[in-house]
């Protein structure tokens, strides 16, 4: 388990250091003319990537604690790929909202979400769609009619 | 001073604003008391619903939501174990056993009345320091507030979990990702890669929704969690805590509650840090601290009382000085800044009405969330029960609307995805979140203070370092960043010193 974290810490540093030279090289390039002895606005970014860069270095050469194992690697890998479902679910999501506004793109999420959460002995189809239903209409309702704000409509109509 | 409060109470007395901050106290409560939701989450939530509102109404909103998440998150520490929020994570440990032992009752009565207290006296307080503080703070100049800006960043990075070097690298990612935009002053466009998406910089609301509530959704999702334990309501009748008990624990809940306040005013802090700062010091002082950790009301007593005093404490440097004492607070910074209010030492002179208006709906809340909490002790356990898969697909919808609400752009639902896998980023390599957030929201204030310091005069950064409050703050800022390597070699250093003379 020590080897793993120190591992993760290696990786951590070794990412962390690589953005942060990317970051400095890119905070070199801004040229600003400035009076008053004003440091311009490159200063800022390159005491942010300075700062990274030592802890990048810090966190690389750092020993991790030691903790206790958590769990196998089977349990992990299940893990990671219901995290990736989820993660492809919002993301599915958000392309919805972008082609095809709230209104199609919300009551299928709602339905979708509370059919991956739900396992099978908890989900009921029906209940699963009025839910569905209710959740777009009351958002509907606080967003467009009580606070006249937009939802996304979508741009294969708009 | 009198005028202006008659005038902010009389608004917020108006039903409709008094059903509403009845109504976001609820929210508060049941956000507060389901494990990885929080008040802070529902403040990010609902701030764009107030776009819209006036900003005393919304405001109002924000601030119940606040007072009752902090209230609330004792509910799941007590009965079930498990700590609503950081804020609560030392009620856990005597609530629980309380539980445990069949003393739910006294321990929801314990934490429901030191919750009350906490928040009610130090926004008492607060109403009375704010505008000292606010006087104090106009004779500040650009290097003590870059310096205070530094001193709350270094801390929170040093006190964070994972190491001094996870925090302060949390700390420059949030100075770097707040870079991004035109740079204050000369509006000079920075690693905007000519996008205008990118010209005006990364919002607060995508950044908090996707860090807390997507990544939350992720989190639990990856692990399977359906849903809380029930729970066994059949004993909870009254506060059921004597007033022997209150009497006894009297210095207690005194020493606890300035401690709270103290680190609530300290920028940066918050009640997650109190409530544990607290309860030690309830333990060490106690004439019986083995019966903490077993179901001892004390420990519950300076754990509630501390986490809502931090209340009134961190709502000190947001109204005074514009800084936000905690994650929470600087989502409310952030409210008041898209209503046009400028947080700060002029805010008094300003816009009275609407500081006063801050602290009485804190004060309404408080008593509310008394009165709801009392009434409501049985059904608190049905509320835990909400099964995740009929909450979290509101949470989805909301979070994705809110991001849209703000700017009309789909841009913002990229920006909403891509910080939530940062969230899971930060979990995976234990970067903590706190100094990220902050530094963030600090980072604009830091910037404009630090050149404006450098221009003032013709010594560079000499006055950072000579000037009293500057430099001590600074000082500050590098002790805590150095002690907690060198406490150790100090510690190690004097025992092998002791045991030489011995």
């Amino acid at each position: 388990m020590e080897e793993r974290i120190l591992s993760s810490n290696k990786w951590l540093g070794l990412g962390l250091l690589v953005l942060s030279g990317v970051g400095l090289y890119l905070t070199m390039q801004i040229d600003v003319r400035t009076f008053n002895d004003d440091p311009g606005p490159q200063l800022f970014p390159a005491i942010g990537f300075g700062l990274l860069l030592v802890c990048a270095l810090g966190i690389f050469f750092s020993k991790a604690p030691q903790e206790p194992a958590r769990d196998n690697a089977q349990a992990r890998h299940i893990e990671y790929q219901r995290g990736a479902v989820m993660a492809g679910f919002l993301v599915a999501y958000s392309i919805g909202l972008w082609l095809v506004g709230y209104y199609i793109a919300t009551p299928l999420a709602v339905y979708g979400c509370y059919h991956l959460i739900a396992t099978a002995e908890r989900r009921v189809v029906w209940r699963g769609v009025l839910y569905a239903g209710l959740v777009t209409w009351g958002v509907h309702l606080s967003f467009v009619s009580l606070l006249k704000t937009l939802l996304p409509v979508g741009i294969l109509w708009g | 001073m009198f005028a202006d409060i008659a005038s902010s109470l009389w608004s917020l007395l108006a039903p409709l604003t008094l059903l509403l901050i009845l109504f976001s106290s609820i929210l508060g409560i049941i956000l507060g008391a389901i494990p990885g939701l929080s008040g802070g989450l529902g403040v990010a939530l609902l701030l764009p619903l107030t776009f819209s509102m006036k900003a005393e109404v919304g405001l109002a909103m924000l601030i119940s939501i606040w007072v009752g998440g902090v209230s609330g998150a004792m509910i799941g520490s007590i009965l079930l174990g498990i700590p609503g929020s950081p804020s609560a994570i030392a009620t856990t440990f005597d609530g629980y056993p309380m539980t445990r032992n069949g003393q739910a009752v006294k321990a929801l009565g314990a934490a429901i009345t030191a919750s009350f207290m906490g928040t009610f006296f130090s926004i008492l307080i607060a109403m009375v320091a704010s505008p000292a503080m606010a006087r104090l703070a106009l004779k500040m100049g650009p290097w003590e507030y870059f310096s205070l800006g530094f001193c709350a960043i270094s801390l929170v990075a040093a006190l964070s979990k994972g190491g001094v070097f996870h925090g302060l690298a949390a700390a420059a990612l949030g100075l770097i990702l707040a870079s991004v935009g035109f740079a204050p002053i000369d509006g000079y466009p920075r690693f905007t890669f000519d996008s205008m998406y990118l010209a005006s910089g990364f919002d607060l609301i995508p950044l908090m929704l996707g860090l807390f509530a997507l990544k939350q959704i992720i989190t639990d999702f990856a692990k399977g969690e359906q849903q809380i334990p029930s729970v066994d309501v059949s004993d909870i009748k009254g506060f059921g805590v004597s007033w022997q008990e209150y009497r006894s624990n009297a210095w207690n809940l005194c020493r606890s509650f300035f401690i709270g306040l103290w680190i609530g005013f300290l920028p940066g802090m918050g009640a997650a840090l109190s409530n544990m700062v607290a309860y030690a010091q309830a333990k060490s002082a106690s004439k019986h601290p083995e019966k903490f950790g077993k179901g001892c009301v004390d420990g519950v007593f300076a754990s509630e009382v501390s986490n809502n005093a931090s209340v009134g404490g961190a709502l000190i440097p947001m109204v005074a000085l514009g800084i936000p004492g905690d994650g929470t607070t600087a989502i409310l910074l952030g409210g008041l800044m898209i209503h046009g209010i400028q947080a700060g030492p002029l805010l008094f002179s300003n816009n009275p009405e609407i500081v006063y208006a801050l602290f009485l709906t804190a004060l309404i809340s408080a008593t509310l969330v008394l009165l709801v909490q009392f009434y409501g002790m049985r059904l608190f356990p049905l509320i835990l029960k909400i099964p995740y898969h009929y909450l979290y697909p509101v949470i989805v919808v909301l979070g994705f609307m809110g991001v849209f609400v703000g700017s009309a752009t789909a841009f913002n639902f990229v920006l909403l995805l891509g910080f939530a896998a940062l969230g899971l980023v930060f979990d995976k390599f234990r970067l903590p979140v706190s100094p990220f957030i902050l530094s963030f929201i600090l980072a604009t204030m830091l910037e404009l203070n630090l050149r404006r310091g450098l221009t003032y005069t013709d010594d560079g950064i000499w006055p950072f370092i000579t000037r009293p409050i500057s430099g001590g703050l600074l000082l500050a800022a590098l002790l805590s960043i150095v002690l907690p390597y060198a406490w150790p070699v100090l510690k190690k250093w004097r025992s092998e010193r002791t045991a030489r003379v011995a």
